[in-house]
């Protein structure tokens, strides 16, 4: 059997420095290889094998429609005559050239987070967070970045489709309307209607009146990953179909059980700001809180834990119950559950009662300022009893609250409300006993999201007459007799409620670039609702709550982005009865190996699969773009044959191209069988594997038809996120996989910083110092550096940045705002490979400690700003220079393309336009591009500029306002202002009152490689960490 | 004799060819190829037949009237048509030009006016920072207000925006004689601008991020 090959010296050295992938910490000649390379070889050659086309196609999404708009050009080669439209009209406030921004509100599967969007004369160009929305403080997610995609996207459903050959409105409506003047005489007998969960106010009135006007109609609302399990958990608990929101800012002690809340949970915006801002290592050894986490795969929130239990899947129930047993026996009673947790089998395998007796007397200790927090793919019997023991702790009221959640209303007789998946069952089971005669699909896709037992996608033919309405002719449209075109949100009126009860009004940007219609306005339709149009239907609905002066509190709503704060009702303790039988009902821990199924990073359950932005944003653990993969640990991975992980090195000798290339595995389980590619994660715990959702879509635009494997088709609905009995075995077929992780590499230099809260506390001054981390002789420039000549860096504005690595939590919501801000071509899986991903910020990810269970840190590097900056000395033409105020300006239509200023950057931060990337573009396509920042050309050099433009802009508000100087956070370079745990700061680090100065003066704060005297303007907080010393010490002796 | 006696001319003819041709070459470089003078004197043909120097220069309407952006955007603002038929719902309503005008508005179609001053995509100038720091209209548009119909008067060119940008004295006047376009200063206008420079606080940048981006 292969074997792991670690270099031991390597390995050793390597017992605290970074490592960011296997084959670096192995020391293997072939990462050498790679990594000494810029570019991997054959990086400026388009290759043979891998096709063109396939470029091409994700390329030029939109080639085909492009009309001929370029040769009413040609008329003047020098000078084509270009024409001025000014308004017929003038809309009121419009200044041309400077943009507005609207409030505006994103619903996603019950959850609704407020926006603040960008409009340039009338088209949105970029998304914000609105910082007086609870649910955002003005922060926002890669998805609600990458949103803005999806409304330009040139393969997006613009006319209605009948059996896939396009119709129209008036067609459909001749049909539709007579079926539903029939269903509304029989009552709605045989009318389904499937949705996702909605967390939109105005929708719900609307849908209450569609079942008034069909009684007998059923509506499946459904979503694939969802918050069901924590609402049964807590309607055990409550009575009440609720919502557990967690106060991180107040919590000394966290414990997450398989809880990703700095990401995957609903509210992680705000999750992350509290989680960071309890995360001081300034407040002193009981100031700063203390992460532990349980969970089988790897997270970004395992990442953050200062300690971290790897489980089995099955057993990390049984690690909570472990946990209640430690704390029952320090005298702390969990009622509803005392008895049962005695008669529960013993501890299951892998859980270490040190850790977990660690961990109860640490919380035992932090009574009422500590939190349990359940992930939601945890069954209910485990929400049930974490929130029971938050309960028992004290915390409720002050670190945890449980609010009545708005987007499950119990029905009349109070029973808990039926999971949206028992729903898709009984409609699955309607179809085949042919009871649907009308099914009316909103805005989901059942098909594809669904465990493949259920088989929905041969079921649908059953219903006689069909329709989807959809952003996408996806798997549900494809198969369904009507396909509607659904409007985006930002072309139509709607209203959200956030999980905490905090209401707003989701108002449009642009009216719909087609003819589409969306949700609530089709329902209307059906139903014969008062209202029909989306402006109507909202307006009359909060006419309805407010009623005296509507109409200016209906405009400050508009403005502010929000119409209340808060406002969820509070549930009580009031366990239910069948509390008790609840954890009977877990399954034993199983033995062997174990599949788990998550709601990927970027595409979710897969309603991003047709955007380029999420698609090649790397995977925050994995870094892989374009693809999911099976991950294993190492030790599985041997076990199956698939490591070391330089392939096939005997059988059929190792070049680079297959570096990149990974084995496949057949895994087979719950009867069904998938061959996919398989990822070595170290971390994973033993026995695991994870497949990611959202992939290998069939009905699907160019974008995301070729990318990963299809997790449902595995997935089983008796047990939707989790299966045992897995039988992987190894096959004979390599597959492709796009990882980031070893691109520009720096080699193990030491350039993440991170230590113990006791060593910290110490010595603040050592914690982070050059004398402790990179001992070097005085530094010395290489270049004169006076040459530079009136640069003064003492006078006037100065730019800096400060990043810290200790809030960080690696999500990438930041590299994907710079890409949406600067116009960021995406290139494709191929030229992934090749190493030629244009993004100008990249998250490094980085690997400490043991393989098997390693710790993780996260290093977003972005173009350094160096004052004495070396790619500025090899340029031959000038087109990197440096600007009074600090910025290494890149002068596009200087650059010839030479890359010796890449080849220079000891960062690798500059990317280079290998194509045109940017001239396949649609008409519709070129509205999404930023204004103030140029598109650039083929051959040219690009990099992070600190968004240059909006210093640019801020500086001319503040000019033409009078003032010589920009006021501290009047600049927010698009990083920063995504960042939700508020990690980015910037400003001008010569007023000494500004943040980003009085962070530069922090003694955790270094800035990188300084024995080169580069002098970087963006520096970084070293990390720390605060292990609980009653298991360091255990720790240290094992 | 086995040449005719015209061949005799063809050296010559030939050389003096050669020279015009090297002199065409030269001149075509060093005139249409500069950016000094590439653009200068471009007049398109407006789709309506309007005179800035009737309404800018007889009439002595305000340049921002029309141009009402110019002190707080990016662009100057070319008027919506309403702003025209503000007057021109009662005067001269009979006139073919204005007849056209109404066309327009009546059908929702927005005038397609012809660009004539445009800078590179790669350049962001801003009007607004422009006007508000005391330079006139006239700095780079000339004299429109003399104009029947407009046409580029300065190069801009970069090395031309770099003239002003390191020695911008001479070109800074009073704020409230901006759009005052025939305005001349009594004596040295660089002494009068170095004053208005200090009570603006004018300090042109020229790093290559304040226009390129």
């Amino acid at each position: 059997m292969p074997s792991l090959n670690l270099d031991p010296k390597r390995a050793a050295e390597n017992a605290k420095a970074p490592w960011k992938s296997l084959e670096e910490l192995a020391g293997s000649a072939e990462f050498k290889d790679f990594a000494s390379h810029e570019f991997p070889e054959g990086a400026d050659t388009m290759g043979t094998d891998i096709s063109r086309r396939r470029f091409m196609q994700v390329m030029g999404a939109g080639m085909a429609f492009a009309g001929v708009t370029s040769l009413s050009g040609c008329k003047g080669i020098r000078r084509p005559e270009q024409h001025i439209l000014p308004y017929n009209q003038m809309p009121e406030r419009m200044v041309p050239g400077v943009p507005q921004f609207y409030a505006t509100t994103y619903t996603l599967g019950g959850d609704a987070v407020g926006l603040l969007v960008e409009a340039h004369e009338g088209r949105p160009t970029k998304v914000e967070g609105n910082p007086s929305h609870p649910a955002s403080l003005g922060a926002t997610s890669k998805q609600h970045q990458a949103s803005i995609l999806d409304l330009y996207n040139p393969e997006r459903s613009q006319v209605v489709l009948k059996g896939g050959k396009t119709s129209s409105w008036e067609a459909f409506w001749n049909e539709a309307n007579p079926v539903f003047e029939a269903l509304k005489a029989n009552g709605g007998e045989g009318l389904r209607f499937v949705s996702g969960y909605t967390a939109s106010p105005s929708f719900r009135a609307v849908r209450e009146h569609a079942l008034r006007t069909f009684p007998k109609a059923k509506w499946v609302a459904y979503e694939a990953v969802s918050r069901d399990n924590v609402t049964a958990g807590m309607y055990a608990l409550t009575g009440k179909a609720a919502e557990p929101l967690y106060r991180f800012a107040k919590a000394k002690r966290v414990l997450s059980v398989d809880c990703d809340f700095l990401e995957a949970e609903a509210f992680n915006l705000v999750y992350s700001r509290d989680f960071a801002q309890g995360r001081n290592p300034d407040a002193g050894r009981d100031g700063m809180n203390r992460l532990y986490v349980i969970e089988s795969g790897f997270s970004v929130t395992g990442g953050a834990a200062d300690h971290r239990l790897r489980v089995k899947p099955s057993a990390v129930p049984f690690a909570l119950i472990a946990l209640a047993r430690e704390l029952q026996s320090r005298g702390l009673s969990v009622p509803g559950f005392g008895a049962d947790l005695g008669a529960l089998p013993g501890n299951a395998e892998g859980i270490s009662s040190a850790w977990i007796k660690a961990l109860a007397d640490d919380l035992i200790k932090h009574r009422g300022e500590s939190v349990i927090a359940v992930g939601k793919y945890q069954p209910a019997a485990v929400h049930a009893l974490g929130q029971a023991l938050n309960y028992s702790l004290g915390n409720l009221g002050k670190t945890v609250e449980w609010k009545v959640s708005s987007v499950h209303a119990l029905n009349a007789s109070g029973d808990a409300p039926e999971s949206g998946l028992e729903s898709l069952r009984a409609l699955a089971a309607d179809l085949d006993a042919g009871r649907v005669s009308a099914l009316v699909v909103l805005d989901a896709n059942p098909v594809y999201a669904s465990p493949a037992d259920l088989a929905l996608g041969s079921k649908i033919a059953s219903a006689k007459f069909s329709v989807h309405l959809g952003g996408e002719v996806d798997e549900t449209g494809a198969l369904t007799g009507w396909h509607l075109p659904l409007s985006h949100f930002l072309e139509t009126w709607s209203d959200g409620q956030a999980l905490d009860g905090t209401t707003s009004v989701a108002q449009p940007l642009v009216s719909p670039l087609y003819d589409t219609l969306d949700a609530a306005e089709v329902l209307a339709h059906i139903s014969g609702y008062p209202q029909t149009t989306s402006h109507e239907i909202v307006r009359a609905y909060w006419a309805g709550k407010s009623g005296l002066g509507f109409d200016a509190a209906w405009r400050k709503w508009l403005h502010d982005g929000v119409i209340a704060v808060g406002g969820a009702a509070d549930a009580g303790y009031s366990p239910a009865p069948a509390l008790a039988s609840l954890l009977r009902s877990l399954p034993a821990p199983a033995q062997g190996v174990e599949l788990i199924f998550r709601e990927d990073a970027r595409l979710l359950d897969g309603r991003f699969a047709n955007n380029a932005w999420l698609q090649e944003a790397p995977d925050p653990v994995t870094k892989l773009t374009w693809d999911n993969a099976l991950l294993v640990g190492p030790k599985l991975g041997e076990s199956l044959g698939i490591a070391p992980y330089l392939l096939n090195k005997d059988a059929t000798g190792t070049t680079l191209a297959d570096y990149r290339k990974r084995p496949m595995v057949r895994v087979t389980v719950n009867g069904a069988s998938l061959e996919v590619a398989a990822w070595i994660l170290p971390g994973m715990a033993e026995d695991t594997a994870l497949l990611h959702l959202g992939f290998g879509r069939v009905h699907v635009g160019k974008v995301g038809e070729e990318a990963g494997f299809n997790a449902f088709a595995l997935a089983n609905s008796a047990s939707p996120f989790a299966a045992s009995g897995v039988k992987l075995e190894k096959i004979d077929r390599l597959y492709s996989l796009a990882c980031t992780q070893d691109h520009w590499s720096l080699m193990g230099r030491p350039i993440v910083r991170t230590g113990d809260l006791a060593e910290y506390l110490e010595d603040p001054k050592e914690f982070a110092s050059e004398e402790k981390w990179n001992e070097h002789p005085a530094e010395q420039s290489l270049w004169d550096e006076k040459v530079r000549g009136t640069y003064d860096f003492s006078q006037g504005m100065q730019w800096g940045m400060v990043i810290d690595l200790n809030s960080c939590s690696g999500c990438n919501a930041c590299l994907v705002a710079c890409q949406s801000e600067n116009n960021i071509p995406t290139v494709g899986k191929e030229q992934v490979l090749r190493g030629r991903e244009m993004h100008w910020l990249r998250l490094d990810r980085y690997f400490t400690g043991d393989v098997e269970d390693p710790q993780l840190e996260f290093q977003p590097m972005g173009c350094q700003q160096c004052e004495n900056a070396p790619c500025e000395e090899v340029c031959p033409v000038g087109a990197t220079v440096h600007s009074h105020e600090g910025l290494n300006d890149m002068v596009y239509n200087r650059c010839v393309g030479t890359r010796y200023c890449s080849n220079n950057c000891p960062f690798k931060v500059r990317r280079f336009n290998f194509f045109n990337y940017n001239n396949k573009h649609t008409e519709t396509e070129k509205m999404r591009m930023n204004p103030d920042v140029t598109v650039r050309f083929r051959g040219v050099m690009e990099k992070c500029t600190y968004c240059v433009q909006r210093i640019q802009r801020a500086r001319i508000t503040a000019k033409n306002a009078g003032s010589e100087r920009i006021a501290d956070g009047a600049v927010t370079p698009a990083c920063g202002q995504a960042c939700p745990s508020g990690s980015i700061v910037f400003g001008d680090i010569n007023d000494p009152q500004s943040r980003v100065a009085k962070l530069k003066a922090h003694p955790r704060n270094y800035g990188l490689l300084k024995e080169l005297n580069i002098k970087p303007r963006t520096t970084y907080l070293a990390r720390v960490r605060n292990p609980n010393p009653a298991l360091a010490s255990q720790e240290k002796a094992a | 004799m086995v040449f005719p006696k015209w061949t005799n001319k063809i050296p010559v003819i030939l050389l003096a060819s050669v020279v015009f041709f090297i002199c065409f070459v030269v001149f075509a470089f060093a005139y249409w190829g500069s950016p000094k003078n590439y653009v200068v004197g471009y007049q398109p043909v407006q789709p309506i037949a309007f005179s800035h120097q009737l309404h800018a220069g007889q009439m002595g309407m305000d340049c921002r009237y029309c141009h009402y952006n110019v002190e707080r955007g990016r662009h100057a603002g070319v008027p919506p048509t309403e702003t025209c038929l503000n007057c021109h719902k009662i005067v001269k309503t009979d006139s073919p030009e204005i007849k056209k005008l109404v066309s327009y508005h009546e059908k929702g179609l927005p005038v397609p006016w012809v660009r004539v001053h445009k800078l590179a995509d790669f350049a962001y100038f801003d009007h607004s920072a422009h006007v508000n720091k005391g330079v006139s209209c006239v700095e780079c548009h000339g004299r429109i207000d003399q104009m029947t119909e407009v046409r580029i008067e300065k190069p801009l060119s970069m090395g031309w925006c770099l003239d002003c940008h390191r020695n911008p004295a001479s070109h800074i006047r009073d704020r409230a004689k901006i759009t005052d376009l025939a305005w001349k200063p009594d004596g040295d206008p660089a002494q009068l601008g170095r004053e208005f420079m200090k009570l603006y606080n004018v300090n042109p940048r020229t790093d290559c991020s304040t226009c390129h981006r």
